[in-house]
């Protein structure tokens, strides 16, 4: 074992996301040359997390821990098995026994020929994240609503999911879905959105930002239904400003949406660019209430 | 045609023909079983480093960086002999800064709604998990099991005590503490692969 407390050092450093560029890609450089480094590195990440799931790190480097060693499903594996190993030793206080001499670990490679190709091919799932809880708004003589002033979920007392009946409504009108989505997808979220659209509604409008997109000047729109075919398209579409928010806005009738699951493709087109694909959003359509 | 974020990944790593991953392998080693460790060893330590920059889709990205190498092998380049690992770890800088550039694109649009989004992992371990956690436990060699559970023990003290218990722990074994460290990890390896084969069942 050749490597010292600065190694240690270094690769805390490295881990946390405190090294300038070029010293994390030097260190990277040597991570990837140097089999015991990496191998300390490994160990230490491992100490970061069980020391995150103890609560015992400052809030900052916790933070970075989260956003960094646990950002992936593999990372949060690890995590949980800190975090179980903390619980196990709490419980089990172990039995203080003598080191015995420790025999070469067994270095079987795991070669996978079989999965060598499929590795290659392999595409782990891309979900998508929508920013804002995706929310009906039931347009009656109310403006339309804006994205920026729509309150998150946790923010809202009692989400307005379910229809507000009209105090005075002699005859039910058809009225206006509104559900605002986005087509950003850094971190996926594991479930379908839900577009909960009341059986009254006569049009389902899609607010779709495309905040950060700036250098994409239009956009063309597909809508699938589960058996992939295209319910509607739009093609050439030019975003919309709501209230600061760049936003795709799309108007198509709810009949065509009956319950089940759907797709939403986007392609944006920067000028003199050619299509550029967007993540998918997955999305089931629910129908909801008498109203 | 291109994909945004680190989805782009996924477009990317289907873009490889057979030829070129032969190609690829030969330029690791002209033997095949070798070439074949080298490949596994290299990847691991790809996936290992995407994700300590944070990326959520490393095993996409190291496949990315081995697609963009064995396409520029069959453009002719040449690996240098000692140090194909520059060539691999030059690519997959190049890969996390496209990420980088991708993400800062979509940044606004994050940082408005609710991100980074409640983290699932402050959920308490399961009884399922920690009855296979048991068992993995159970099957390991006594000294391992001690070990791993001393060292972890630890963790239920703060700041100096926990430091104090490992220095223990290291002058118990006769090694220094890196390589207590790294025998800790080696066995929770072996528990993690346990524990996921045991959760599977």
């Amino acid at each position: 074992m050749n490597s010292n407390s600065t190694d240690d050092e270094m690769l805390r450093g490295y881990l946390l996301g405190e090294l300038t560029e070029e010293e994390a890609d030097a260190v990277e450089g040597r991570l990837l040359m140097e089999d015991e480094l990496f191998e300390l590195s490994e160990a230490i990440e491992s100490d970061l997390l069980a020391e995150y799931a103890q609560g015992s790190l400052a809030p900052a480097e916790r933070e970075l821990v989260r956003q960094r060693l646990a950002a992936s499903p593999q990372g949060r594996e690890r995590l949980m098995l800190a975090r179980s190993l903390n619980v196990l030793a709490a419980r089990e206080k172990a039995a203080v026994l003598p080191f015995v001499p420790r025999t070469a670990p067994s270095r079987q490679p795991a070669l996978r020929w079989a999965a060598l190709a499929a590795g290659l091919l392999a595409a782990a799932g891309l979900a998508w994240f929508t920013w804002e809880q995706s929310h009906i708004v039931h347009q009656e003589n109310r403006p339309a609503p804006v994205i920026a002033e729509t309150p998150r979920a946790h923010e809202v007392p009692a989400p307005p999911r379910a229809p507000v009946a009209p105090s005075v409504a002699p005859a039910p009108q058809p009225v206006k879905a509104v559900f605002q989505l986005a087509l950003t997808s850094l971190r996926g979220s594991e479930s379908v959105e839900k577009l909960r659209v009341p059986t009254r509604a006569g049009t389902v409008e899609l607010q779709i930002s495309v905040e950060g997109m700036e250098d994409l000047q239009s956009f063309h729109l597909t809508v699938r239904n589960g058996r992939a075919e295209t319910v509607k398209a739009w093609t050439a579409l030019k975003p919309k400003d709501l209230n600061g928010v760049r936003a795709l806005v799309v108007d198509l009738p709810a009949e065509l949406l009956p319950a089940g699951k759907y797709e939403i493709q986007a392609q944006g087109i920067a000028p003199g660019g050619e299509p550029e694909d967007l993540s998918p959003l997955e999305v089931e359509v629910v129908k909801e209430g008498n109203g | 045609m291109s994909q945004r974020g680190e989805g782009a990944s996924r477009t990317e790593s289907l873009r490889v023909t057979p030829e070129a991953f032969e190609a690829l392998l030969r330029q690791l080693s002209p033997d095949r079983e070798r070439a074949g460790e080298l490949y596994e060893a290299i990847r691991h330590k790809l996936v290992r480093l995407f994700e300590w920059r944070g990326c959520t889709s490393p095993e996409d990205l190291a496949d990315v960086t081995f697609n963009r190498v064995a396409r520029r092998l069959e453009e002719g380049v040449e690996l240098r002999a000692p140090d194909p690992y520059g060539y691999f770890c030059g690519v997959a800088h190049l890969v996390y800064k496209e990420v980088l550039r991708k993400a800062a694109r979509e940044h606004s649009a994050l940082a408005r709604g609710d991100w980074p989004p409640p983290a699932a992992e402050e959920d308490e371990p399961s009884d399922a998990r920690l009855e296979c956690l048991r068992r993995c436990l159970a099957k390991l060699p006594p000294d391992q099991r001690d070990l791993v559970l001393r060292y972890h023990h630890g963790n239920s003290d703060q700041g100096e005590n926990n430091i104090r218990n490992r220095q223990q722990l290291a002058r118990e074994a006769g090694i220094p503490m890196n390589a207590l460290r790294i025998r800790v990890h080696r066995v929770r390896r072996k528990l993690e692969t346990c524990v996921h084969a045991c959760l599977s069942r």
